[in-house]
């Protein structure tokens, strides 16, 4: 029992792998970017040293109070990708969980119940969602994660969904049971392992659009309170001064650029061990 | 193995899946009706204080509160706030006093007519970006990757991005000439559809090369046939499903920046009308933007559903709400 099922997870181990260290670099990427960042040199008003223009010392020069506008880029990149892995790390477990729920009674009525929810959160865009319920539970970094998180498990649930009704149908899986394997260790040994890897990866390629929805909540007047930055507050504001000081919205904007880029880039390689020819 | 489930014939079997076809989405506006009166229910506050303002008598408050029924038990509110939903009374904003519809109605023109633009440029980018990559594939090999770092860069940068390009070229040009035409529009939607139009090329390419690994693409070349038919016949009349599909879910997005390019050039439209309703806490008109958007949702993805020939030939599970109970 243990070699039939173990023969198809072991392409999953390093998958696995890839998937696992996936999450723990997103997982660790806001403790880095807060180690680099000097929140000092983020709220310190030096108003001489207003507005000026990039420079070795300022990378991405200084805002209108003199602040380092790099270093306030740091501080509200990390505030954001905090919600980022904060909603991820809530999405993935309850993708997975329904995911698997739903593929595995497909068609009966917790299919039919969690279909039915995933449907809902489809119906309207995700950040109007998470504005909406941010609006009326207020703003605050400690709730936005679980707002974000969920809502944005509905797509990665249902690709758990389907991805649950191809490997159920597996000969592995039929072997295991004939064996005489629980439906717990079908789960944990079997489904776990292969569905997690794509789930992982539908996740990561939501993270620019989870950025997004966090920047679109300071337009609504929900980001942090104001001596706070935040990438939406940054690049927003700095669009208002684009044609005296064009530094101000295009360094955060690089640095988100470069981030995202850099998640895709992981995503993509995951992608690159899921597919059939690697 | 031996069917014993009664099978409805003729008229009843179209009868019994139309009726099928139309609960569905029937019981997702109902959840989301549940969805925006729980919202507007548990928000903190006082709606009948906030409407009337600080300053306001407690009696007249409480008057007021009794006309809106915030006294009554919360099933009963509910009844009332569906019948009024259902009748099309939708409320009135807290902040205007004007009717909840004709408070969107108004805002309703500029957003369409982005919306629209920017829906035409997305599906002409994508063609085109892909039709001079199939004539020249050299120049596919530098297109393409590009649109991979489109994807990977949130929507917000692009629509900042290109409305301020946009700006730009309307001030030397002297563009806006035709203030209240829809002309106005049509540079500023370019703005909202670079993203889309970058995410509906790749998976466009994606459906091209899955067509071009096949037998009868290669019949086709091996027949001769010129390149301008083989793109048309071949590649275009066997793939308009995946882009069709593709826009269909870009279409949250093209929302998203539309908010984001309204903002920026300061439109009327319902982005405008959103971030004045939720920084004035107006929860009628938030509740009837996110009704409305949920009815155009749902429209459009079962116009999608209806008009792809297959479902199984569009085969991406993830695009498509799942059949409750399937085949």
């Amino acid at each position: 029992m243990i070699s039939s099922m173990q023969q198809k997870p072991s392409k999953a181990a390093r998958l696995q792998f890839w998937a696992l260290g996936g999450i723990l670099l997103l997982l660790a990427l806001p403790w880095v970017i807060g180690f680099l960042a000097d929140s000092g040199k983020a709220y310190e008003v030096r108003v001489p040293d207003a507005l000026q223009p990039p420079s070795s010392s300022e990378w991405f020069g200084t805002d209108p109070l003199g602040r380092s506008q790099w270093h306030r880029a740091l501080v509200g990149t990390e505030v954001s990708l905090r919600v980022v892995s904060g909603a991820l790390l809530i999405a993935l477990p309850l993708s997975l969980v329904l995911g698997c729920i739903a593929g595995a009674t497909a068609g009966r009525w917790p299919d039919q119940i969690i279909s039915w929810f995933i449907a809902l959160l489809h119906t309207v865009p995700f950040f109007l969602l998470v504005v909406a319920i941010a609006a009326v539970t207020g703003p605050g970094t400690m709730i936005l994660p679980w707002i974000v998180g969920g809502v944005i498990w509905a797509p990665a649930a249902r690709l758990v969904r389907t991805e649950t009704l191809r490997v159920l149908q597996g000969r592995f899986v039929r072997a295991s049971v004939a064996y005489g394997a629980t439906p717990a260790r079908v789960f944990s040994r079997g489904l776990l392992p292969l569905t997690t890897p794509p789930a992982t990866i539908s996740l990561f390629y939501l993270v620019p659009e989870i950025i997004g929805i966090d920047a679109i909540l300071t337009l609504f007047g929900l980001g942090p309170k104001p001596p706070t930055p935040s990438l939406g507050g940054l690049v927003f504001d700095g669009i208002r001064r684009w044609d005296s000081a064009p530094w101000l919205a295009a360094g955060p904007c690089l640095l988100l650029i470069a981030i995202c880029l850099g998640i895709h880039f992981l995503a993509d390689r995951i992608a690159a061990q899921l597919s059939p020819t690697s | 193995m031996s069917s014993s489930i009664p099978k409805f014939s003729g008229s009843g079997q179209f009868f019994y899946r139309t009726l099928k076809k139309a609960l569905w989405p029937a019981s997702l506006l109902l959840g989301l009706c549940v969805l925006t009166f729980f919202l507007s229910h548990v928000a903190p506050g006082d709606p009948a204080r906030i409407i009337l303002g600080p300053s306001a008598r407690e009696d007249v408050v409480e008057a007021l509160r009794v006309e809106m029924g915030l006294d009554q038990p919360v099933w009963r509110q509910f009844a009332r706030f569906m019948s009024d939903t259902l009748s099309g009374n939708w409320g009135s904003s807290w902040l205007t006093r004007q009717p909840v519809l004709r408070e969107i109605a108004d805002h309703l023109p500029p957003t369409l007519w982005l919306g629209f633009f920017a829906s035409l440029y997305s599906i002409g980018l994508a063609l085109a970006i892909n039709a001079l990559a199939f004539v020249w594939p050299g120049l596919g090999k530098i297109l393409l990757p590009s649109l991979r770092l489109g994807i990977a860069i949130p929507a917000f940068v692009f629509a900042v991005a290109a409305a301020l390009a946009a700006i730009r070229l309307e001030t030397s040009t002297g563009w806006s000439a035709g203030q209240q035409s829809a002309v106005r529009f049509l540079l500023p939607a370019l703005a909202v559809a670079l993203y889309p139009a970058c995410v509906m090329a790749a998976l466009l390419r994606d459906r091209f090369s899955a067509i071009m690994a096949s037998p009868f693409y290669r019949a086709a070349r091996a027949a001769g046939q010129p390149t301008s038919l083989i793109f048309l016949q071949t590649l275009l009349a066997n793939s308009w499903p995946t882009l069709l599909i593709a826009w269909v879910n870009q279409i949250s997005m093209l929302v998203f920046s539309t908010i984001i390019v309204e903002w920026v050039f300061s439109f009327r439209g319902i982005g405008t009308l959103l971030i004045r309703s939720i920084q004035g806490k107006d929860l009628p008109v938030l509740s009837g933007v996110i009704l409305l958007n949920g009815v155009f949702f749902l429209l459009i993805r079962m116009f999608a559903r209806e008009s792809s020939p297959s479902r199984r030939a569009t085969a991406d599970p993830a695009s498509l709400p799942p059949v409750p109970s399937a085949n």
